[in-house]
């Protein structure tokens, strides 16, 4: 499989499945903090399978959340825990299908009202680094100047800014850039 | 990094990887400051960690998101920096990218092009982008474009299907659409493109169109007038006028319509079956040439099925998966 076909499937297919996969994690792990980093095994694991099979995954949900339950498993099995509800939710899997979500298709108006929604959710500093880059095009140094910061800080903020707006886009929830 | 920010990012192991890829989607705009040392850096993180690459991929992609809203939101102009220091922006844009496709252009051919921005329909759909210019892009069913913001000019390429044009001309941004390997220019212009596996056919139906030369050949660039349909290849360009009357019968999709006049059926099941996933399948070849008239509505395959078994004297045979067709 080349690794732009997998790189396309993975943006295509998995991505839009983030909000639902952390959803499934926090349900069912004790641990709110690890669910980042389960959802990233469970990318790694996907993609490694599909950049090595000769085909793209058919049924892709299906095979990230049985992906995601036998990674469950395998943890719960090494710190000796059952999580509670996963019984419930390995049956719902069975039910899982490849439809569609919504975020499948994009229309215009629709991206922007939820850019705006996901801007106002930023910290304020990086909502405007964000905003200056983006809405007014300006370069890095005409950002510092006029935040009266450095150009590092500005790379920083505006680091951090994607950091949260991806977790916003794709629903890893969590603070996320939110202002404490 | 100061505290404030620092404690925006989870201390994880994911959550640093992604606050690395984050920078380096952020680096990468850098146009001017971005170094082949930076390059060759970046090619190395990426190479690393598998969970590298598709943290990056995932960032890069909410950052072409608020690109993509940005756009639609912010009037096309240029960058105040290039205003203000009097330099010319299409000189200097253009080498940033020459740089950055020069660059990208080795192993990671997907992220040599982070600008052009993919739209798809699926079959059945059918969907409107409105640009921030105003200018209109209409696609029917089963059609992708992408389409890029650059400061100098609006670039759209169309991969497949039909896609319909309402451009709000500006001769300081020209509006170019890619097919096929051919290149439309709009002078001020309402046009429609079908992009074919055999051919790129172009209807103009108002305005101006400049349809470029073809590549590597000696013809010249062919400028339409309205009511003319250019069928082109990669090598062959031949342009013939049409009725007002079948711009409106190729353009009924945009109200969810087909029209066919005397249409042989094998010709009007294979426009069907763009919108459908049920296809119509005729197994009779004295069938197939039985001609057919009317209006039917894109989403409603059985009527269309139905109503032409009645007129012809035909059987429609519907099964869960697709429709036959036969005596």
């Amino acid at each position: 499989m080349e690794s732009s076909a997998a790189d396309a499937w993975f943006l295509r297919e998995v991505l839009p499945l983030e909000g639902e996969l952390s959803g499934y994690f926090r349900r069912n792990w004790r641990n709110e903090s690890d669910v980042r980093d389960l959802v990233q095994e469970v990318y790694v694991r996907v993609y490694a399978h599909a950049s090595a099979a000769p085909e793209l995954p058919q049924k892709t949900r299906a095979f990230v959340f049985t992906t995601a339950r036998n990674l469950l498993l395998n943890k719960s099995r090494d710190a000796q825990v059952v999580p509670l509800e996963m019984v419930g939710d390995v049956e719902g899997l069975a039910a899982a299908t490849d439809q569609p979500g919504p975020d499948r298709t994009v229309i215009g108006r629709d991206e922007l009202r939820r850019l705006q929604t996901a801007l106002d959710q930023l910290a304020p500093r990086c909502r405007e680094a964000i905003l200056l880059r983006q809405l007014e095009g300006l370069s890095r140094k005409e950002i510092a100047h006029r935040m009266g910061i450095s150009e590092t800080t500005v790379k920083d903020y505006l680091a951090v800014g994607l950091f949260a707006l991806s977790d916003i886009f794709f629903g890893t929830s969590g603070n996320g850039g939110r202002a404490q | 990094m100061n505290d404030e920010l620092a404690a925006l990012v989870p201390a994880t192991e994911a959550a640093a990887v992604q606050l690395a890829a984050a920078r380096w989607v952020i680096a990468r705009q850098d146009g001017e400051s971005w170094s082949a040392d930076d390059q060759a850096e970046f090619d190395g993180w990426l190479d690393e960690a598998v969970a590298n690459r598709l943290a990056f991929l995932r960032a890069d992609q909410a950052w072409q998101r608020t690109s993509r809203a940005a756009a639609l939101k912010r009037p096309m102009r240029e960058p105040a920096v290039q205003v203000r220091t009097g330099q010319l922006p299409g000189a200097k844009l253009a080498a940033a990218i020459g740089a950055v496709l020069l660059l990208g252009a080795g192993a990671f051919g997907y992220f040599a092009q982070p600008n052009y921005t993919p739209y798809e329909t699926p079959v059945g759909g059918r969907q409107i982008l409105t640009l921030s210019d105003g200018s209109q892009i209409e696609l029917n069913t089963n059609s992708k474009v992408r389409i890029a913001r650059v400061e100098n000019a609006r670039r759209v390429i169309v991969d497949r299907g039909d896609v319909y044009f309402d451009v709000r001309h500006d001769g300081r941004r020209p509006f170019v659409v890619t097919a096929h390997g051919r290149t439309l220019v709009d002078l001020g212009t309402k046009f429609l493109v079908r992009e074919r596996p055999e051919a790129l056919e172009v209807s103009l139906l108002e305005g101006k169109l400049r349809l470029d030369a073809p590549k590597g050949g000696d013809g010249s660039a062919t400028i339409m007038a309205p009511g003319e349909v250019a069928v082109a290849t990669e090598h062959t360009t031949s342009v013939t006028k049409s009725a007002r009357a079948a711009f409106t019968t190729e353009l009924s999709w945009r109200q969810g319509i087909l029209i066919f006049h005397h249409t042989p059926l094998s010709e009007a099941v294979a426009e069907f079956n763009r919108y459908t996933t049920r296809k119509i399948t005729i197994t009779n070849p004295v069938v197939a040439r039985l001609e057919i008239n009317g209006k039917f509505r894109t989403n409603d395959i059985a009527m269309f099925a139905d109503v032409t078994a009645d007129v012809l004297g035909l059987k429609a045979d519907k099964r869960d998966d697709r429709i036959v067709i036969g005596r």
